[in-house]
């Protein structure tokens, strides 16, 4: 029993816990002035599908009307979600300093509050930016003047009012005019291209007109004033009057003079929306129509299809709204309405803000059949006929098949892809963003400079054109034999010569002079290229060759003395054995090293 | 022969060396920060997911804008935290920013389905996709990154193969000669392409805003709407304006900055 108990109390605690609401109050300024507003909002959020309506305290400071609500709902791992924001303008009636004190809701006996805002309301502010009464041209000079007017004096909320302005002139501008649109505090703006420029005769004179047009939508009803536009533009500083008195000189130098120009400001008056206000209606002004469309005409159960709602017409097409329960309402319990995905189109065309809002709800039926889709009702206030009037789409037909995969019984989707995805139970087909990612991985970014990129592609060609070459000169060369040869002389006596040195040892010391006689002869055939037969080069021969090449005579005594020494060990092998074979070697070494020398230097 | 191997290891060694130069450059790599800075930033990370699963978007991006203040300021970046900014925005219905930072997540991370996916949505959402052919599908598969490796692996293989044929001429060899010709120049082609597109500066329209003919409030001056989520090429800027240039209509103008992000990293 003490354990039912328990479980009870705990079941009551997690109730409690999860049925948590917040409530909170934000301003868009604290300090404003007496012709300013303020907007207030209101959000009220919390884990329940119903969130009760926040009470406002006493606010008789203020002119308070409401400006809308808006409402988000979503299912997440079947935990819902709902947030409502509760939007309002404040007008302020006095100056002072005022306490918006805590805005409250009631919620199952218990109540929630926000915290306190401090307002100050000061005197109007003049603006810094806008000029002194005595520098402004109110429209009465006859040569400049601005005008703004409205196409309507007396509007309801979110009816569409043209604002024009105008900038006439039939002298000469020194620099391009700058345009300071009207405060338009109170309303939401949109511009209306494009602008227009015309001539037009005012009392018999011609004056060229630049014309732009601003569409406003009231946000909320009363009496409200659009400020003066302001022109900033420089003529010439020359009157026609002293023209004659004028020197020639001060009007060629004239720098011009800046003009101020403002036009008058506009009083509208907004009135509210007609009372009783339908029960479907959002909000929207103008003339709208409603049509729907389905992805898909077949869908699986637990599957889902983006229900595509398109309303068009004339008016503030980015304020219509089409909250998700209104749908959910519309098509009952056997459909699952999530979030929807909105995007819009405005036009202007005529100086009429018209355009289209597509909003698509991802819809999933939760069973089979073939379900009709009944028309969905879009209430707006029609301001010509001064009614509200309501737009339907026609009912739509969806065949709905059975899963093929079974699921839990009251088991809810997420609107997110990813946690689709990790539930493998649940059909992946949902057309929507895919979820967040919860890995928080950190990189830093390098870039390497184009030089280095640029060598790094250059070099694999860099290094066949060398390779190339060097294969070119190679085989060039290998074409002019004795080139080669006499290149290559001096290079093979030495790796011969340190060969016949290293193996001096091993060897007989006539096999020893024979190689170093074939050595040398090599070397003077392959210098002196005088013909393939070694046994023709004479020791003549040689003198005379080594003469024409200007080798000192120096270096040709010792070659011929070591030639003749090398020809005398030769032919007399018994004279071999008593001399030191390694020191001829060293020393015929150095005699072809000297005289290698002496044919390099020519 | 000994020199040969010998040679031919020394070679191959060496063009490791230069590809691991570039693969080092140019994947990137992971960044030291302060134990307690970086459990901070994991901290608040998963307190944006946190939020983000509520569905309270706004609350959830505003960490994330946090916390890639703070990674900017490093001169480091994380996929994560510009998908997952792109995912707030776009759940707060406000498409250009959404596709800004997507495009900013596909910047750092070419391949990443989520992140591809996601951009492929907003475009289609903010009626701003690209039609897309066989040609452009294969141009696209590679990041210029890559189109660049490739390039100097085709460009190395075929002056490998050049350089080969130099000493032996055979069938085999003359075969991937011209396999890798023409891998070099379709990378080539590719990277010349894909290089001069890259010198632009892209930018993406992230409030609805008017293209003007003048970089100034003034009479006279003619302007469109531009809707948000488009793509767009800033050529200059000039005070509080950019001039930018719509490839599709090809007309040029001036946007007010706030309206444009320039997608660069």
């Amino acid at each position: 029993m003490k354990k039912l108990i328990l479980l009870i109390v705990l079941i009551l605690i997690c109730y409690y816990n999860f049925a948590e609401i917040t409530i909170t109050a934000t301003v868009d300024k604290n300090v404003i002035s007496l012709d300013e507003q303020i907007n207030l909002q209101v959000t009220v959020s919390g884990n329940v599908t119903t969130l009760p309506n926040p009470k406002l305290p006493d606010l008789s400071d203020f002119q308070v009307y409401s400006s809308g609500r808006s409402q988000n709902i979503s299912i997440i791992n079947g935990q819902i979600t709902s947030s409502i924001v509760f939007n309002y303008v404040l007008s302020p009636r006095k100056v002072g300093e005022f306490t918006i004190n805590p805005i409250t809701i009631e919620y199952q006996g218990k109540i929630y509050q926000t915290q306190p805002i401090q307002i100050k309301v000061e005197k109007t502010i003049q603006q810094k930016s806008l000029p002194t009464e005595k520098d402004v041209y109110r429209g009465t000079k006859k040569d400049i003047f601005v005008e703004t007017f409205v196409d309507k004096h007396t509007v309801y909320v979110n009816e569409q009012i043209t604002l024009t302005f105008r900038f006439y002139t039939k002298i000469n501008l020194l620099s391009q005019p700058q345009y300071s649109p009207a405060d338009t505090t109170g309303f939401v703006k949109e511009d209306l291209p494009p602008q227009r420029n015309f001539y037009t005769i005012i009392n018999g004179e011609r004056y060229y007109v630049s014309e732009i047009k601003t569409a406003l939508f009231p946000v909320s009803s009363g009496k409200y004033v659009i400020g003066p536009a302001v022109v900033k533009c420089v003529i010439e500083d020359f009157d026609i009057d002293r023209f004659f008195s004028d020197s020639f000189f001060r009007r060629f130098f004239s720098q011009g003079k800046e003009l101020v120009l403002k036009s008058n400001p506009i009083e509208i008056t907004v009135l509210p929306l007609p009372q009783p206000q339908p029960q479907d209606f959002s909000g929207s002004v103008g003339k709208f129509v409603i049509t729907s469309s389905l992805d898909t005409n077949k869908l699986e159960v637990n599957n889902t299809t983006m229900l595509n709602v398109k309303i068009s017409g004339l008016g503030n097409i980015k304020s219509v709204s089409l909250p998700k329960q209104m749908i959910q309402k519309i098509l009952g319990q056997e459909f699952v309405v999530f979030d929807p995905i909105i995007s819009y189109d405005i036009k202007k065309e005529n100086y009429k803000v018209s355009g289209t809002k597509i909003i698509k709800f991802p819809i999933s039926a939760t069973s089979p059949g073939q379900k009709i889709l009944p028309g969905i009702r879009f209430v707006y206030f029609n301001p010509e006929t001064r009614s509200y009037e309501t737009a339907v789409s026609k009912p739509l037909i969806l065949e709905v098949t059975p899963s093929k995969t079974s699921l839990a019984q009251g088991k809810k989707f997420s609107i997110d892809y990813q946690q689709k995805k990790s539930d493998k139970s649940i059909p992946f087909k949902l057309e929507d963003i895919r979820y967040i990612k919860t890995n928080l991985n950190i990189v830093k970014h390098n870039t390497i400079s184009t030089s280095v990129l640029i060598i790094l592609q250059i070099l694999p060609l860099l290094s066949w054109l060398s390779f190339s070459s060097y294969k070119i000169y190679s085989k060039s060369r290998s074409k002019d034999v004795k080139k080669l040869k006499f290149v290559f002389a001096f290079k093979n006596f030495k790796k011969n010569i340190r060969k016949l040195k290293s193996n001096a040892g091993k060897l007989e010391p006539k096999n020893i002079m024979n190689s170093l006689y074939t050595l040398l002869l090599e070397y003077l055939n392959d210098k002196l290229s005088l013909t393939s037969d070694k046994v023709t080069i004479t020791i003549d021969s040689v003198k005379e060759f080594l003469e024409i090449k200007n080798v000192s005579s120096i270096v040709i005594n010792e070659f011929i003395t070591l030639w003749d020494e090398i020809n005398f060990y030769k032919f007399s092998p018994a004279t071999v054995e008593n001399i030191d074979l390694k020191e001829l070697i060293t020393k015929t070494e150095n005699i072809v090293t000297k005289l290698e020398y002496e044919l390099q230097k020519m | 022969m000994n020199y040969k191997k010998c040679k031919s290891s020394k070679i191959s060694s060496r063009v490791l060396i230069v590809v691991g130069f570039i693969l080092i450059y140019s994947v990137g790599y992971s960044v030291d920060l302060q134990p307690t800075e970086i459990s901070n930033l994991k901290l608040l990370f998963n307190q944006s997911v946190e939020l983000y699963s509520k569905g309270e978007y706004s609350a959830a991006r505003e960490i994330l804008e946090k916390i890639n203040t703070q990674l900017i300021q490093n001169q480091l970046y994380c996929v994560g935290v510009l998908y997952n900014l792109g995912n707030c925005y776009f759940r707060e219905n406000k498409l250009g920013w959404a596709r800004y930072y997507y495009e900013l997540a596909k910047l750092l991370d070419y391949h990443d389905a989520d992140v591809n996916h996601n951009l492929y949505f907003v475009k289609k959402v903010s009626n701003n996709l690209e039609m897309e052919n066989v040609l452009t599908k294969i141009f696209y598969f590679f990041s210029l990154k890559e189109l660049y490796i490739g390039l100097l692996l085709f460009n190395i293989m075929f002056f490998l193969t050049l350089i080969v044929s130099t000493f032996y001429t055979t069938v085999v060899v003359r075969r991937w000669r011209i396999i890798f010709f023409v891998g070099f120049v379709f990378f080539l082609i590719c990277f010349i392409i894909r290089y001069n597109q890259n010198l632009q500066k892209t930018g993406i329209v992230v409030e609805p805003t008017n293209l003007t003919s003048e970089p100034r409030e003034i009479l006279n001056i003619k302007s469109i709407p531009l809707s948000e989520a488009r793509k767009v090429v800033v050529l200059t800027q000039k005070d509080d304006y950019y001039a930018i240039y719509l490839p599709k209509e090809k007309i040029q103008g001036w946007v007010k900055k706030d309206s444009v992000r320039i997608v660069k990293l």
